[in-house]
């Protein structure tokens, strides 16, 4: 499996503050990488040295298995496309005018461009000036920039930004269809966590500039013992019974946390043995927000 | 390479510069044509009066603050709207990007030269009626002070990348033309003042007020100065692009 | 009112790194300049002090000229600049929400760059003087004449300022100020050549009608100067046509409401 990226000891500083300090970064050719982290993490600053558009202060970025420098960046850029804090679109021109700017300067052929449009959905807006869009609509005018060469490489930063919850949707299945489809190796970042459960394939998480888990979702969860809801017929009873463990009272039942198989076999009998009757055992995986603050200690992204 | 070129002008395509680009060398012959008119018995020499009246101030400011406005548009493109994440994720180099910008700039520069020289000649040949051959200097007048105008070109996009204002390299465009008005009249240094900049080397370029045409070593350094400027400025506009990256 | 002070002083707090000052000290270096090139030239030295060469006036004409071609274009970038601030992060928005009615805005940013403009005008007309002083004028200053001329010329400037100002908050494009601003110079000097008569319909050549000399022909190949009663009728035009540009594009872009 060959890496997409390589990222080995990159250190940014501005000033005598360093902003970007990652020991290893890797994204497998192919996948969907989603990368994490609250604000002024230092993502977008990365995600900025991984396209050229700032130097770091040390280390290295391998893209490709070459390294990317000022003699190789014109022609790694041909593989990559991007969208970077926000679209980018001249506003005087419709979006047409601009996705034919973008036709000229990657040297695709049209239907390139009109296969992107379509992709994106903007097919019944070409023709209006970029200034009157809607926020949703100039950031998918921007995916559609981003992918119109269909590129090996695809960074996006916030993608859904601005979406509708449909929109939402659509950038969702655009995604996913990139690599199984186009071949594209997906590099994201976000902040709604949902979204980023639903798409990738592995995470990265940064925080304070320094990486601090990498690995693949289900790595993520797979050391964290779910919770499980127990709906019963008299939640304040259940609720004494297991006093001593991690239990939350809810509405209709009693939630446990970290419970391993035979502890929550263990609970049923319980529950069962006490005379409740017990309605509903469900399981509840801690969400990646859970995991997050636990991994950070912070409260939001 | 001739794709960002192209793309220059698809860009430029729905501003108004062009309105620019044909009003100001049509109203800079329109006072020339009056001063001329108005001063007929002391001008006597026809074309060559009326080419001193007419390019006095458009080569004096006009015609490089026209200049400077369009490059502050053409940058301001950039400015605005994120575009500058988007332009150095291109496969482009720097050189390519500051080439086709200045590229582009010198052609409307070539077109608003090319207007000058239009009306100029219908003025001549059609308002006052001149009977004596067309001058065929004004042509290498022309020329000249486009090809100077690409040095000018290069040194209002660097500083129009630079500041993200679209009015402040206007202004530094007007004060450079006064710098390069007393370049230009200075006489001490054996009047060499006036290859230090590019705003002076264009009034000498447009000849207005020449009696006589200038020696070909001085064309040889005019175009050598060009060459120096233009080099130069491509090469701070690199290195500022270079330091936005830190 | 004290409101109002409070806006006035946020709105120069927004200057800080938009080097109004330097914008307006490299305009009057280039002002000054023409006036000290006029007060050097050998011409004018030789006959500095003698009573038919009215050598103030001399200089006063010069920095006239000077006005004409440079003012629209200095005019053009300042209100570019207090307008184009709020159009790059789209602060129109905040300080909407935030309490401002778009009158406010509109007054306090004029109010704002046209009190430096006075200052600023004042200024060259004393370096005026000392320049005259230094290079060696020993006659009399001729107040009257340059104190008429100095309101003058800030009414004149009122007027086109408000004509940019107006096109600068309109238009999201500056280019349009700008390049008007080029044109106005041009029709300025335009101006001055042709009879007053008929440029008295352009504004950017009202400075020039300021220029209270002729020239007389005093012997066959030999130009005088001649003394002009004083044309108030710029200082009354610019200052009529100031104030109904001003208050008609306040309420046209109050309709607007962008």
């Amino acid at each position: 499996m060959t890496m997409m990226i390589e990222i080995k000891n990159l250190i940014k500083k501005y000033g005598r503050e360093t902003v970007v300090n990652i020991d290893s970064l890797r994204i497998k050719e192919g996948e969907i990488y989603g990368f994490l982290g609250p604000n002024g993490a230092g993502k977008s600053t990365t995600m900025k040295m991984i396209l050229s558009l700032v130097t770091p202060t040390d280390g290295k970025i391998q893209i490709m298995g070459r390294e990317m420098n000022d003699n190789t960046r014109v022609a790694l850029l041909q593989q990559i496309g991007s969208l970077i804090e926000g679209p980018s679109y001249y506003s005087h021109l419709t979006g047409m005018e601009n996705m034919e700017i973008i036709q000229v300067l990657k040297d695709v052929p049209k239907k390139n461009i009109e296969k992107a449009i379509q992709i994106v959905g903007l097919k019944n807006h070409m023709n209006k000036k970029v200034k009157n869009y809607s926020l949703g609509m100039k950031q998918r005018l921007g995916v559609a920039m981003a992918i119109s060469n269909f590129p090996k490489l695809i960074i996006l930063d916030e993608p859904t930004n601005g979406l509708d919850p449909a929109g939402m949707e659509e950038m969702r299945k655009l995604i996913k269809t990139l690599p199984k489809d186009y071949g594209m190796t997906v590099m994201m970042s976000s902040h709604i966590l949902d979204e980023v459960e639903k798409v990738v394939s592995s995470i990265g998480i940064i925080n304070k500039g320094h990486m601090i888990f990498e690995g693949s979702l289900a790595e993520l969860k797979r050391d964290n013992h779910p919770s499980i809801y127990f709906k019963t017929s008299n939640p304040q009873k259940t609720f004494v019974l297991f006093k001593e463990k991690n239990s939350e009272l809810r509405e209709e039942g009693v939630l446990i946390s970290d419970l391993s198989d035979s502890e929550t076999a263990y609970c049923a009998k319980k529950i069962i043995d006490s005379g409740i009757e017990l309605y509903r055992m469900e399981e509840r995986t801690k969400s990646l927000e859970e995991l997050f603050i636990q991994l950070t200690g912070k409260k939001s992204l | 390479m001739m794709n960002l070129i192209r793309i220059e002008f698809m860009k430029l395509k729905k501003s108004n510069i062009w309105t620019s680009a044909v009003i100001i060398p049509m109203i800079s012959v329109f006072l020339g044509s009056g001063n001329y008119y108005l001063n007929r018995e002391i001008l006597k020499s026809e074309w060559y009066s009326l080419w001193t009246q007419v390019s006095l101030f458009y080569g004096f400011f006009f015609y490089t603050i026209t200049i400077a406005i369009i490059c502050s548009y053409s940058w301001r493109m950039e400015h605005k709207d994120n575009n500058w994440n988007r332009i150095l994720a291109l496969p482009y180099s720097y050189l390519q990007l500051i080439i086709s910008k200045i590229v582009s700039i010198s052609i409307v520069s070539l077109c608003i030269q090319a207007i000058f020289l239009i009306f100029y000649y219908v003025t001549g040949k059609f308002v006052f009626g001149f009977k004596t051959e067309f001058p065929p200097e004004v042509f290498i007048w022309v020329g000249i002070s486009w090809i100077i105008s690409i040095s000018v070109c290069s040194m209002q996009s660097f500083i129009s990348m630079n500041i993200k204002s679209f009015s402040v390299p206007v202004g530094i465009a007007l004060f450079l033309c006064f710098i390069g008005i007393g370049f230009y009249v200075f006489k001490g240094l054996g009047e060499n003042l006036v290859y230090f900049l590019p705003n002076s080397l264009l009034i000498k370029g447009m000849s207005s007020n020449e009696t006589e045409m200038l020696k070909v070593s001085e064309y040889i350094k005019m175009l050598i100065s060009t060459l120096l400027f233009t080099v130069f400025f491509i090469y701070l506009s690199i290195i500022s692009i270079k330091k936005i990256r830190n | 009112m004290i409101n109002k002070i409070k806006k006035f002083s946020v709105e120069n707090k927004k200057y800080r790194h938009l080097y109004l000052s330097l914008i307006f000290l490299l305009f009057l270096f280039m002002d000054m300049g023409i006036v000290i090139m006029t007060a050097l030239d050998s011409n004018f030295q030789s006959t500095i002090n003698k009573p038919e060469s009215y050598s103030w006036l001399q200089l006063i004409n010069s920095y006239l000229i000077a006005k004409t071609i440079f003012m629209p274009t200095l005019l053009a970038v300042i209100t570019s600049r207090v307008a184009d601030i709020e159009n790059r992060g789209d602060m129109w928005k905040v300080l909407k929400t935030s309490g401002w009615t778009m009158e406010e805005i509109f007054d306090i940013k004029f109010l704002s760059i046209f009190l430096k403009y006075i200052i600023f005008q004042i200024l060259e007309g004393i370096l005026l003087v000392l320049v005259g002083r230094k290079v060696g004028i020993t006659m009399p200053i001729p107040v009257e004449r340059l104190t008429v001329t100095l309101i003058s010329i800030i009414a004149i400037s009122f007027a086109i300022m408000t004509i940019h100002y107006f096109l600068a908050m309109r238009y999201e494009n500056q280019l349009i100020g700008l390049a008007l601003s080029v044109c106005g110079s041009l029709s300025g000097i335009i101006g001055i050549l042709l009879p007053f008569g008929i440029s008295r319909f352009i504004l950017y050549s009202y400075y020039a009608h300021l220029i209270s000399t002729e020239f007389v022909k005093t012997g066959k190949d030999q130009w005088g100067l001649k003394l002009v009663p004083m044309r108030l009728y710029p200082l009354l035009v610019s200052a009529l046509l100031g104030i109904f540009v001003f208050v008609w594009s306040r309420r046209k872009l109050k309709k607007l409401d962008f």
